[in-house]
């Protein structure tokens, strides 16, 4: 028998199903929660370590306030300190704490060469880390100065071929080629940072936009049960009812809110539709 | 039958479990809804019909016996004390058909002396020029091949680790931690219970071998010289140390070259799965080959570490949606590929690294005749079937299933109703269909 929250799991049951008599878990929450501290899908409640039961009721005691995992990381590899979603272009970051995984040729420290403390494993992928970013880095201005390299060549390229062909006009024609060219160049955005109709714009700058703070794409980090997702529900149903809402209204007078039918079948909402409704 | 349901309840040792479902609970336990044919106790089994005279003992397998002349004879496989059945287990399709069976049966194929003879040339060479893989349709037999395999390896004293269903290991019903000096996420309860087992069965081999260097664990330390044996006992014991042990003894057994290795994996595709159903707290799927033990396996599988004598031999099961045979898979085993490839279709270049190497050992889809008639005539012998034990029951049976050895037993021999003609039938009463039975042939 385990008490998490003052809710008694028999010890024969599911970890994975038990979770979810408590207010606010359903089977998808539950299942997170149990990828969180690394209990498996047929482990039962009896088969719990008392670290994983301390764990998991620390954390529901006051999920917002807990800690980000420090777990390994995703499938994707290599060594990162953390994940950056590149799906999302708004800049959401996952600010969990990650740990490596295993590559192909990855070798682990012989155990005769005696214990090594997890703070050294630890300092050891925090060294390849920022090697890693570094090499990036290295490997990103090596790319940026090739592609300097090439456009000046380019533009060189272009400038010669210009005087070039204006070497061989005369006259009116040649005076209505180079009007024709300094008007084309007026209007066209060179790489170097040109004043171009008065406004000085280099093709690197991008507006600057706000950074929005980095949101969790964690559902655990913002987990709302029992008490607190009460109120919650309550603070909403007062809401509706302090605007003066049909909402509000319905919930009141102890009648169905969605729009269902009330000439027959309304028990549930009669029995459970109030103002101050417990969950 | 009879007699095999008497035998099999007289010598399991959790058998007495009346079938009175309203007094007894257990009854419907998961133990005993797994697949049926639980026997019933000796001692209940007192009508007439239960009573018959025991089948001789079929012959016991021995490597002598794997020859091409045997081809089509059964054999039994013995209940010796480090028996692989008993300790390692066996898949789910194999434990009942042994359950229904008064001896544990199998018949010699050519695949069965093929495999052995490939046996017989790994036990000289290192293991990564012997990764072979059973493959073929449903129900042709790859399970029982790799069981030959194992009993024949075990009768040379090899030393064998036989896991018989490698899906448990990516299925997420064990317990996973993640370690940060290997990097990858340990099971301990099955590589405790994968040591015992090993222990169990090799137990006389590994205390031979030893140590050639010394280990110190967090809590415990086997200093050089340590005999294997000791080191899977320790393991075994404790699961804290279980992981490690497990990878210390794998070290020193690919290490030795006295005494050649086997290792039978069953259900080998669910190890190259593209994630397995552990989920990591960030809740994206664990990949097989970031589980401690299943690494290990893939990394035998393919070459990257070997024994320096001995064999891996993998079979495959088809009949598994959840863990269906990947796209890497059956292009290194140069299967057939159900539907048109495209250039877009996901791929693990890992898992390609990771197949690379194992080779195809393809079993027939099909009993030869003479093969399937000493099948028919093990299970008539059993009274499976209480027709009698004719050629023209057998052919009809062989054509009904193809010669699909999984098809002609459980639906041909088992699945059948047909059944002998009752002998005694009173011709005197007047509606046929108030006598026993049919009027036999023979009028």
């Amino acid at each position: 028998m385990v008490h998490i929250l003052g809710i008694n799991l028999p010890d024969n049951q599911l970890a994975r199903f038990a979770l979810t008599t408590i207010y606010g878990v359903g089977h998808s929450t539950s299942h997170r929660l149990c990828a969180r501290f690394q209990i498996h899908d047929t482990c039962r409640i009896r088969d719990l370590s008392p670290f994983q039961v301390t764990a998991l009721a620390s954390f529901l005691s006051s999920p917002q306030s807990a800690f980000p995992p420090r777990g390994a990381t995703s499938a994707k590899g290599g060594p990162r300190a953390f994940v950056a979603n590149k799906k999302d272009d708004l800049g959401v970051t996952d600010i969990l704490k990650t740990y490596p995984l295993a590559s192909l040729a990855f070798k682990p420290r012989p155990l005769n060469r005696g214990w090594t403390s997890d703070r050294e494993l630890e300092r050891e992928w925090e060294n390849e880390v920022k090697e890693a970013k570094e090499q990036r880095e290295r490997d990103r201005a090596a790319r940026e100065r090739e592609r300097e390299e090439y456009l000046a060549e380019k533009e060189k390229k272009a400038k010669e071929k210009e005087e070039k062909m204006l070497t061989r006009l005369r006259g009116r024609m040649r005076t209505k080629v180079i009007a024709a060219l300094a008007k084309h160049k007026a209007t066209f955005k060179t790489r170097t940072g040109t004043t171009v109709n008065g406004r000085t714009t280099t093709t690197k700058s991008k507006p600057v936009q706000p950074k929005l703070p980095p949101k969790s794409l964690d559902p655990l980090a913002n987990l709302t049960i029992e008490t607190a997702l009460r109120r919650l529900v309550r603070d909403n149903i007062a809401h509706q009812r302090m605007i003066g809402s049909y909402v509000g209204r319905r919930h009141a007078m102890g009648m169905p809110v969605r729009g269902q039918n009330t000439r027959s079948n309304a028990k549930t909402a009669k029995k459970m539709n109030r103002v101050d409704r417990w969950g | 039958m009879a007699s095999a349901l008497s035998r099999v309840s007289a010598s399991s040792s959790n058998v007495t479990k009346s079938f009175k479902i309203g007094n007894n609970k257990k009854a419907f336990t998961r133990k005993n809804r797994v697949g049926a044919f639980r026997s019933l106790p000796a001692a209940q089994l007192n009508l007439p019909i239960f009573q018959s005279t025991p089948p001789l003992p079929a012959p016991s397998f021995k490597p002598e016996v794997v020859t091409e002349n045997t081809i089509g004879t059964v054999f039994a496989f013995d209940e010796t004390k480090n028996d692989p059945i008993k300790h390692f287990g066996t898949p789910k399709s194999m434990l009942l058909e042994y359950r229904l069976l008064s001896q544990r049966y199998s018949v010699i194929r050519d695949i069965t002396v093929i495999t052995t003879e490939e046996l017989e040339e790994a036990a000289l060479e290192p293991s990564h020029q012997s990764n072979y893989v059973l493959t073929g349709p449903t129900g042709c037999g790859k399970s029982f091949v790799l069981l030959q395999a194992v009993q024949y390896c075990l009768a040379k004293e090899w030393v064998v680790i036989y896991i018989p269903r490698a899906k448990t290991l990516v299925n997420s019903t064990t317990m996973h931690t993640y370690d940060l000096r290997t990097r990858t996420y340990f099971q301990p309860k099955f590589a405790q219970q994968l040591l015992q087992r090993t222990l169990d069965v090799n137990s006389k081999v590994l205390e031979t071998m030893t140590m050639r260097e010394g280990v110190n664990f967090d809590r415990r330390s086997f200093p050089a010289g340590t005999t294997l044996a000791a080191l899977a006992a320790g393991g075994a014991k404790e699961q804290a140390i279980s992981s490690v042990a497990f990878e210390t003894l794998i070290g020193e057994l690919c290490a030795q070259s006295k005494i050649p290795i086997l290792l039978a994996i069953d259900d080998f595709q669910a190890l190259y799965t593209p994630k397995s159903s552990y989920r990591d707290p960030h809740f994206s799927a664990i990949r097989p080959y970031h589980l401690a033990l299943p690494r290990i396996l893939l990394e035998l599988a393919s070459g990257k570490r070997f024994f320096q004598r001995g064999a891996v031999l993998g079979a495959l099961t088809t009949t598994d949606p959840k863990f269906p045979v990947t796209q890497e898979l059956k292009e290194v085993l140069e299967l057939p590929i159900g539907k048109p490839r495209s250039a877009y279709g996901r791929r693990s270049r890992v898992l390609e690294e990771y197949a690379e190497g194992c080779m195809n050992l393809p079993v027939p889809e099909q009993f030869s005749v003479k093969e399937a008639a000493a099948v028919f005539e093990m299970w008539m012998k059993d009274q499976a079937l209480t027709a009698p034990a004719n050629d023209e029951v057998f052919l009809s049976k062989y054509t009904e299933s193809g010669g699909n050895p999984k098809a002609f037993v459980w639906q041909g021999i088992l699945g059948t109703l047909e059944g002998a003609s009752p002998e005694d039938v009173d011709e005197s009463v007047p509606w046929p269909q108030l006598r026993e039975g049919r009027v036999p042939l023979a009028l």
